[in-house]
């Protein structure tokens, strides 16, 4: 129960997903302009990366080592991935239409995001076991939901014309995102 | 003198995301961004090759197929013939399979054109991810390690800054590199601008001259009627 | 309908294409890869016991799991010897679980007297400029000292078992700490009886 607990503390916020590992800026900065936004987003992560993972692992532990082909794994984590998202859409579309509306847009642009095939790729790099794999994958995701709901809300409050012209617009985000990195920072601490 | 243009800078943003991890030193940037100019330009001519032959509704899988392959080959010959190098980049190889660059090249660029208009294409994206990662690294390993490719450059009382080569660090160094980028674009927009204004007000003073010249001859020939 | 299956084959195409490239590129450099893999593994013994003249891997031990409760792997253990083939020590690669991001693996050269030669990191993969900087920081600690456990401190070490811990990384120096901890357990209990020598 303790590593578990260690693990979750972990991967959301000491080894946060976008502000420690870097995965998943473009995502970030695309969908942090309103809190509702970035809510849907993360949650459209939070699902992809969370079944992704497990089908990967799947592949990962069941097919490609027992046949010592390890090395397709880059090639089968987004072929995965690009089908989980399908899926999902597919199966969003048939039994639960309303919230297909409102998650498609995020949905459709996963299929390449960075959060998902990094989370994937280094669970198998560290030799995660199956329920450990996914369990991370799915507290890595809402560790970058909880980020990126953060970053939405701290987006609002910046007044655009206090801002030097230089750094209007993306620099001040960047930086913004970079005070908020050495903030998480510190939770490492708590290790 | 020209803008760097907005597109430019978006696809630059695109790709960095999973670069800039490793950006720490400039062996690693200059090792990924090399990496990636390779993978998109093989990318680019298998898939301009094919363009004709990809279905239109399953293009973005077979794009992610052929990047894949090509960067799963480089995974494979880098852990034969330099190793520690793959380890060192570590999740960063994989990741330019999503590569923004790579993946925007491909679709802008290698599915509408021939082939060399696409390698072309592709080698001015890839260089000028190459150059941008470069310099990203080379900015936070000197002020991170105060080396440069393992060097030492400062002298060693000039304390290194540790925040540069971590996380924040990263954010901070793109801030500024952009903030130059808004910079320039501005400082040459207002000089297009200013460029700009004076013709406009050439172009008045034109037609006004040509308003007097035509109004002076009207007059010459009524005078020279009233003349006769 | 037509065009769906149109798309699926040319997909499934596409996939079989990719996955036939990569495989046989796979095999044709198969004998280049083993080579690397020897060369590296000879470097990081050489690396912690560059007395001996030859290195004797002992069959009996693969892998073994969790020595002395510690959450380590003592994946393998050479005996080194010089040139007129007396023991001078061993080597032992061990894999340490305990890492902030997965498994150290290091080589770690004991002496016959129980000196730590040294320790080689061969495989990590912690957080870079901090975890990362073990090999810089943490390798050299380890260098010819005769102790029998050892335990770190994020001030200054005093004494000669203290190890420097990289400041802001602890979990990384433990985890490299406790390997080399559990190899010399290792050392002390199996090895060091005699009756293991070939």
């Amino acid at each position: 129960m303790n590593s578990i607990f260690l693990l979750a503390i972990g991967a959301a916020f000491v080894n946060n997903i976008v502000l420690t590992q870097f995965l998943g800026l473009s995502s970030f900065f695309d969908s942090s302009k309103r809190i509702r936004t970035a809510t849907g987003m993360g949650i459209s992560v939070v699902l992809i990366t969370t079944i992704a993972a497990f089908l990967s692992g799947l592949f990962y532990l069941f097919i490609l080592t027992p046949l010592h082909v390890t090395y397709l794994n880059t090639l089968i984590v987004v072929l995965v991935n690009i089908g989980t998202v399908k899926a999902v859409c597919l199966f969003f579309e048939k039994y639960l239409l309303a919230l297909y509306q409102k998650l498609e847009s995020y949905l459709s642009v996963i299929t390449v995001n960075c959060v998902v095939i990094g989370v994937a790729i280094s669970s198998a790099n560290q030799s995660y076991s199956l329920l450990h794999s996914t369990l991370y994958a799915f507290v890595a995701s809402i560790g970058f939901t909880f980020t990126i709901i953060i970053f939405a809300g701290i987006r609002k409050q910046i007044v655009e014309k206090e801002v030097p012209e230089s750094f209007r617009g993306m620099p001040i985000n960047l930086i913004t995102a970079g005070l908020m990195a050495i903030s998480f920072w510190g939770f490492s601490m708590l290790l | 003198m020209s803008k760097i243009s907005e597109k430019s800078i978006m696809y630059m943003m695109l790709g960095l995301c999973p670069a800039l991890a490793i950006s720490t030193t400039v062996k690693a940037g200059l090792a990924i961004g090399l990496i990636t100019l390779i993978v998109i330009i093989l990318s680019n001519t298998v898939i301009s090759l094919l363009r004709n032959r990809i279905p239109e509704g399953i293009r973005t899988a077979v794009f992610v197929i052929i990047i894949a392959t090509f960067v799963s080959a480089i995974q494979i010959l880098l852990e034969c013939y330099q190793p520690e190098l793959k380890n060192e980049l570590g999740l960063a190889l994989p990741l330019v399979v999503v590569n923004g660059t790579v993946l925007g090249s491909v679709e802008k660029s290698a599915y509408k054109n021939k082939v060399i208009p696409a390698i072309r294409d592709g080698f001015v994206m890839g260089l000028a991810f190459l150059i941008v990662i470069t310099l990203i690294s080379s900015i936070r390993e000197l002020f991170g390690h105060g080396s440069l490719y393992g060097m030492s450059v400062l002298p060693s009382a000039i304390r290194p800054i540790g925040i540069t080569t971590l996380a924040p660090g990263a954010f901070f160094v793109l801030a500024i590199l952009l903030a130059l980028a808004n910079k320039w674009n501005s400082a040459v927009g207002k000089n297009t601008n200013a460029e700009k204004k004076l013709n406009v007000e050439k172009n008045r003073m034109n037609e006004k001259e040509e308003t007097k010249i035509e109004e002076i001859k009207i007059e010459n020939e009524r005078g020279a009627e009233a003349d006769e | 309908m037509n065009n769906k299956i149109k798309n699926e084959l040319v997909l499934l195409c596409a996939i079989l294409c990719s996955v036939a490239l990569l495989v046989s590129l796979h095999e044709v450099t198969k004998e280049q890869r083993l080579k690397q893999e020897e060369t590296s593994r000879n470097e990081a013994i050489l690396e912690v016991f560059d007395t001996a003249t030859s290195f004797q891997r002992m069959d009996s031990v693969e892998n073994i799991a969790g020595y002395g409760e510690y959450n380590c792997t003592i994946n393998e253990v050479f005996i080194a010897q010089d040139a007129t083939g007396v023991t001078l020590g061993y080597v032992l690669i061990i894999t340490s679980h305990e890492g902030y991001m997965g498994d150290i693996t290091f080589s770690l050269g004991i002496a016959m007297d129980g000196t730590t030669k040294g320790i080689f990191i061969t495989s990590i993969k912690e957080t870079s400029g901090m975890g990362m900087l073990a090999a810089e920081i943490l390798q050299p600690q380890f260098k010819d000292k005769l102790v029998e456990m050892f335990s770190y401190t994020k001030t200054p070490a005093v004494y000669d078992n203290q190890i420097d811990a990289i400041s802001g990384a602890t979990t990384t120096t433990n985890a490299v700490m406790n390997g080399v901890n559990a190899g010399l357990s290792y050392f002390y209990n199996e090895l060091q009886g005699g009756d293991q020598n070939e």
